[in-house]
């Protein structure tokens, strides 16, 4: 064979190598489609199924340990609310029954730019957030009353209460995975009822908060398992 | 009574897979639940309830039980049922682990022959989840090994967490099931007033029966070996409970303490379940103190409050091991000993002419070996009424302690010694570091703990001292003089937020002279 028809032989044998490579190639692009395709499938199932089993996991603690069809109602009708103002007739109704719960509270002057809270308020937080009371479907409702009920005191008290859940989150033990609701505004005509339903020791102003008469915003922490 | 076969489809959602374990009165099934997904356990009664309607009640009971506590450490009871034919049974979570008798067993054969005092983890997680059921009036009764089950759990320090199951022959506050002088449970766990009338016995029992699982764990023996249920009650009046360091030299003084207290022949002698949670506690989370590494610190329980500020190390050291000699728990006195012994005549009487008398039987478990259970209604002693508990829904849990008041457990264990605060001779002044403290407190935990004493507005008498303890995670009040009400929320929170590690106790005298 002379040198010039053993190259074109070459060239023809490379040329439908290639024809044949592409069409491989080709093959093998679809096929990974196809299974990216699929992984893509698995992952949304996966993910469907992680919520599934955290909603069961959840829901069987909750059987197990809310025992108050009313506290249940309440959390249902909170998260139906407007996020930030919740509806005045379910605090109203809410208060007969969440003063049954575990809940750390704290007070607060208006006009502070920091917040800070007393020793034994942060042991009552500390206490309420302890890891052995906190379940999968642990929550914890956040409930602020104004000092007044204007526009500004309305903005203030969530303020507060928005760095009071931050500094609440700060003491919550890493390994657990809370969920928090609110916070929700409390109106202050019920400053009265919520006085006759919360007079334990801990209720009372500590020593570094407002004292009882003076102009304070209060906020408080109701853990729930409902 | 239908045949449980694979496919079986039980309470409209529950298809039996297959059989996990069977017993004298009742099987355990793994089913898989139909409407959610998902495996369980279903128990079910096998033996005829109309012929038995007692045993009944106990199934019902046992799901009763179960969920009042809600505490992570005891298996909940889902879903409860019967048959068309009334046949009971109720649904567990399906839990993959080991018996705690199992693991006993396998620790036994080992060259250490027991597990061990780093098991001592186990008794904090029962101790943790009885506490819990007390708390709501629940007695179990038939804490033994087999009813122990062993989970892997990744959040815990140790991989693994213990749960206590069968609660069938649990004592609820208004338990009607019990005849009066009937006897229930596993000899070789029982106190000695539980072979003497099961209906009347208190948490204490449940104390005494984890006092010989401690046993068991840290020598891999029982407290008391006998061949008969009767032998092993004479036993339990009369011979002395080796101490664990006379089997194994290595064990620590405050743990040996500790499981001699839990054993004590004398029900108020022993530690209540809150208390043997807390030694517990306090000995897995103070490495400074340790009660399984610190031979040379008191007993954290059933030790009397040291009267000094200042211990002598030396009254706290261990006699020499060869020198000691075995001691006992403490045993009956002379009257209640004859009551033993008529009882002990009774009920051997009543073993040899009675078909149900000391019957060993094995109950259903959900697997591993377990031990006979006794279970002895005595007719001849008590011939009482036997009533059932109306057929309601469990009743709900009490409402969770409220965080506006001290700790539930604290203050539960502070409410005996409330006095009303009285008027002090002299007049007591605040506190501050000049005051004399508990040695072993660090300079910064000094100033720790006078701010919350202050913060708490706590004062004393010169002559007077205050001791505290579990700081910071349950601050209590120990002893306080009775103008100060050991009720004082605003301090034992202002201690809870104390960081760090603090020693067991803490004892504070503020002389002026």
């Amino acid at each position: 064979m002379s040198p010039r028809l053993a190259g074109l032989s070459l060239t023809v044998l490379v040329a439908l190598g290639g024809v044949g490579c592409q069409e491989e190639l080709q093959a093998l692009r679809s096929q990974q489609e196809e299974l990216l395709a699929k992984l893509a499938e698995l992952r949304a199932d996966h993910q469907q199924l992680v919520a599934r089993v955290e909603n069961e996991n959840r829901a069987m603690w909750s059987q197990q340990l809310c025992k108050s069809g009313k506290v249940s109602e309440f959390i249902a009708d909170v998260q139906a609310g407007v996020p930030g103002v919740c509806t005045p007739g379910s605090l109203e109704a809410a208060l007969t029954f969440l003063n049954g719960l575990p809940y750390a509270v704290a007070s607060f002057r208006p006009g502070i730019d920091t917040i800070t809270l007393p020793l034994s308020r942060e042991g009552q937080l500390r206490d309420l957030l302890d890891l052995r009371n906190l379940h999968p479907s642990t929550r914890l409702v956040i409930l602020v009353q104004p000092h007044v009920e204007n526009d500004e005191g309305l903005a203030e008290a969530q303020v507060v209460a928005t760095k009071y859940l931050t500094l609440m989150r700060s003491l919550v033990p890493s390994q657990a995975k809370l969920r928090f609701l609110g916070p929700y505004l409390l109106p202050c005509r019920l400053r009265s009822e919520v006085s006759r339903r919360f007079q334990g020791p801990m209720d009372r102003p500590v020593p570094g908060e407002p004292p009882e008469r003076a102009a304070r915003i209060r906020v408080w922490a109701f853990r729930t398992d409902c | 009574m239908p045949l449980f076969n694979a496919g079986l489809l039980i309470g409209g959602k529950y298809r039996v897979i297959r059989r996990i374990g069977a017993g004298g009165m009742g099987a355990v099934f793994e089913v898989e639940n139909t409407a959610l997904g998902g495996r369980a356990a279903l128990k079910v009664l096998t033996i005829n309830i109309h012929d038995q309607p007692e045993y009944f009640a106990r199934f019902q009971n046992e799901a009763r039980a179960a969920n009042q506590s809600g505490h992570p450490c005891v298996v909940p009871v889902y879903d409860f049922g019967q048959l068309d034919d009334g046949t009971p049974w109720l649904v567990m979570p399906f839990l993959v682990g080991e018996t705690l008798s199992a693991r006993i067993a396998r620790a036994k054969r080992s060259p250490q022959g027991a597990l061990g005092p780093d098991c001592l983890w186990m008794i904090g997680d029962i101790a943790s989840a009885l506490r819990a059921t007390h708390l709501h009036g629940i007695v179990h009764r038939d804490l033994k090994p087999a009813n122990v089950m062993l989970v892997t759990d990744p959040s815990t320090r140790t991989g693994e967490r213990a749960m206590v199951l069968d609660f069938g022959i649990a004592k609820l506050h208004c338990d009607h099931v019990t005849r009066a002088g009937a006897v229930l449970g596993t000899p070789v766990y029982m106190a000695l007033e539980q072979f003497q009338d099961s209906a009347t016995v208190d948490g204490k029992a449940d104390v005494y029966s984890l006092g010989c699982i401690a046993y068991q764990i840290v020598t891999g023996r029982l407290p008391h070996e006998a061949g008969t249920a009767v032998e092993l009650m004479t036993q339990r009046m009369v011979a002395a409970v080796p101490r664990p360091s006379t089997l194994v030299p290595s064990v620590p003084v405050r743990l040996e303490a500790l499981v001699m207290a839990m054993l004590a022949q004398e029900p108020p002698a022993r530690p209540t379940m809150a208390e043997v949670e807390e030694s517990i506690r306090q000995a897995l989370t103070t490495p400074a103190r340790p009660l399984v590494q610190d031979p040379a610190a008191p007993a954290v329980v059933a030790a009397p409050v040291p009267s000094g500020l200042v211990q002598p190390p030396v009254a706290a050291q261990r006699p020499p091991q060869p020198a000691a000699p075995p001691t006992t728990a403490p045993l009956a006195s002379p009257r209640q000993r004859r009551v033993h012994v008529v009882a002990v005549a009774l009920l051997a009487g009543v073993a040899a002419v009675s078909s149900f008398g000391l019957a060993l039987r094995k109950k259903p478990a959900h697997s591993g070996a377990s031990r006979p259970t006794l279970h002895s209604p005595a007719p001849a002693l008590a011939p009482a009424k036997v009533e059932l508990p109306p057929a309601a829904p469990p009743k709900p849990a009490a409402p969770p302690a409220v965080l506006a008041e001290p700790p539930a457990a604290l203050a539960e264990v502070a409410k005996p010694a409330v006095p009303k605060p009285a008027a002090a001779a002299c007049e007591p002044q605040g506190i501050s570091e000049g005051c004399t403290f508990t040695p072993q407190l660090l300079p910064e935990q000094r100033a720790a703990v006078v701010s919350a004493l202050r913060h708490g507005n706590v004062k004393l008498c010169g002559q007077d001292r205050l001791v505290l303890s579990g700081i910071p995670r349950h601050p209590r009040i120990r002893s306080a003089p009775p103008y100060l009400s050991r009720q004082q929320p605003v301090l034992l929170y202002g201690l809870r937020a104390l960081p760090g590690m603090y020693p067991t106790q803490v004892e504070i005298q503020c002389r002026r002279d």
